[in-house]
């Protein structure tokens, strides 16, 4: 069965045809980095506008690639659930205007869920339960999946999630946006113990997260080595921020994995395209025979892929949703102790 | 030819079927959550008129000035059903649309939508002949110019700021779209100059949000940066 994919959650148009859930025919993204690298940041107005005037030519093109046609689609699924609003509301006008006029199933979609079955794109044998490490600029949980539509808050963010600590940092430090790639290519050059900077929160037993005092620390310490006229070493600083913010979350990732006695954990979203995380975690799991999954790069950020996987296991449950689909910036995820994103 | 015209700009959520220049029907709801009701307006009018979509031959859409949310919704639907289906597609001036009431009355009209901030978008147009005529191109003026150039020999209409008086000359119904007639101007509009790219199709803001970020985006080439 082929699904069309369409997610427009943030500042990417994207949109994917995806068969049986895993075999990925086509997922074309249309990247919106340069309309809004100048401001260091994602301008919400400029990215619904821009989603709007190049939406049909994502999907016309993710169908070409995909060498299929409009009768082909068995369903359209989208992401209704999470983003920004105004950026949100353009995939979701597109996918139920493709639903009505071909008579298709419409498959409303959770940018999070999104996420969490991007895993299975590459392997559908994931399995259930797994610990679900979704880290990105605008989210930063921790989640027990227990069955496809069923998810288990472990823990979360209290203030910044990872990404966006990743971008504020680089802002900071001037050197561009976004920041995750920049500090990650980086990194790799400085020297990571040049400094100790806070572990937030990883004395506690819990599962949740905290970046804003690291991202803070940082900062001050910028400011200081500023004032006292000393140099700034930005790839040691770069280098020993990172350090402690894959320290925390490969830490609380492993506990979380140990604790629950769940023996597969995956990874993903934006900063698990991190090459630093990639690592470290895969080395600390194996000492504890935990099978790690990180989807490729391509599908660790936004993309139509996930969200048409995600929409084939909410095909394969018998849901679908009707045409007054409204749009969502938050909303709960899953049905089982509903998590708030 | 089967023409279908949706309206979202204004403060009324508008479905108009025609053929040609004869009305089928329509339907006209205060406008709230446009993209929780565009469609099941659209398939409760299509259910009264005894059609399914694919039977519609063009379709129209009100591309601007307007609410900016709203508009994309309308235009982002109407676009995508038009793809979907291969049919062509029209956008059709918010303030053209608001003119059509007084066509064939030798009337001068100027229509007017709201621009926020003590501002108002205004055109004007003749109004002799079975479409109005742009006489004046739409501009953005200041409330209080507008308040002070009032002209007995031309009708104002539209959706003005809630501190304008409204003329009193005019029926309420004549400041809103009426969506037959957005169907209409398409399908007068494609008969005169064919369709509109689906694939570019886009609201027209009339440069609302800060000219400078508006136009910086503007400068940004379409074609290099898809990455597949």
């Amino acid at each position: 069965m082929k699904i069309l994919g369409i997610e427009t959650a943030c500042d990417d148009t994207s949109a994917a045809v995806v068969e049986d859930g895993y075999r990925v025919l086509s997922n074309v993204v249309w990247n919106q980095v340069r309309v809004h690298a100048e401001f260091g940041g994602v301008v919400p107005e400029l990215a619904a506008r821009r989603h709007v005037d190049v939406i049909t030519k994502v999907i016309d093109e993710a169908l070409r690639q995909s060498g299929t046609s409009y009768e082909d689609l068995d369903a359209v699924a989208v992401n209704c659930r999470h983003g920004l609003l105004r950026s949100v509301v353009i995939g979701v006008a597109a996918a139920k205007a493709i639903s009505y006029a071909r008579k298709l199933p419409l498959l409303g979609v959770h940018h999070i869920e999104g996420h969490i079955y991007s895993a299975f794109i590459e392997n559908p044998d994931v399995g259930f339960p797994h610990v679900c490490l979704a880290v990105a600029g605008g989210h930063n949980l921790l989640i027990e999946v227990v069955s496809p539509g069923q998810y288990r808050l472990l823990g979360k963010t209290v203030d910044d999630a990872a990404g966006e600590a990743f971008d504020k940092v680089a802002r900071y430090l001037g050197l561009g946006f976004p920041g995750g790639p920049l500090i990650d290519k980086m990194a790799r050059t400085g020297n990571p113990k040049a400094y100790v900077f806070p572990r937030p929160m990883l004395d506690r037993d819990d599962f949740d997260f905290s970046f804003s005092g690291l991202k803070t620390a940082v900062l001050n310490l910028v400011t200081g080595l500023k004032n006292e006229g000393a140099a700034v070493n930005v790839k040691d600083i770069v280098a020993s921020f990172q350090e402690a913010v894959v320290d925390v979350l490969v830490t609380k990732t492993i506990r979380a994995s140990l604790a629950k006695n769940i023996g597969t954990v995956t990874v993903v979203g934006g900063v698990s395209a991190n090459s630093h995380l990639r690592q470290t975690l895969a080395a600390k799991a194996s000492e504890h025979g935990i099978r790690v999954i990180f989807p490729s790069l391509q599908y660790c950020t936004d993309n139509g892929a996930m969200i048409a996987t995600a929409g084939f296991y909410r095909h394969r449950n018998g849901e679908s949703a009707g045409l007054d689909l409204d749009a969502a910036a938050s909303s709960p995820l899953g049905s089982e102790n509903m998590i708030y994103a | 030819m089967l023409v279908m015209g949706i309206d979202a700009s204004l403060d009324t959520l508008g479905i108009g079927l025609c053929a040609g220049d004869d009305v089928i029907c329509e339907s006209l709801a205060p406008r709230d959550v446009t993209l929780a009701r565009l469609l099941p307006a659209v398939d409760d009018l299509l259910a009264r008129a005894k059609i399914t979509i694919s039977d519609v031959d063009l379709f129209a859409v009100t591309v601007g000035p307007g609410w900016w949310t709203s508009l994309r919704v309308a235009v982002t639907t109407v676009k995508t059903v038009a793809h979907a289906l291969n049919r062509p597609v029209v956008g059709v001036s918010t303030l053209e649309a608001l003119a059509y009431h007084f066509r064939k009355t030798d009337q001068r009209v100027q229509t007017v939508v709201d621009a926020k901030r003590g501002r108002v978008h205004m055109a004007e147009y003749s109004c002799s002949g079975s479409t109005p005529e742009l006489i004046v191109q739409p501009r953005i003026v200041p409330l209080d110019e507008l308040s002070s150039s009032k002209d007995a020999s031309v009708v104002r209409i539209g959706s003005f700021p809630t501190d304008y008086e409204l003329p009193s000359n005019v029926p309420l119904l004549f400041h809103r779209i009426r969506p037959a007639f957005v169907a209409e101007a398409g399908w007068r509009t494609f008969a005169r100059f064919g369709a509109d790219d689906a694939m570019t199709l886009a609201p027209d803001y009339k440069g609302e949000t800060g000219l400078r970020v508006r136009s910086r985006a503007a400068a940004v080439p379409l074609q290099t940066e898809v990455d597949v």
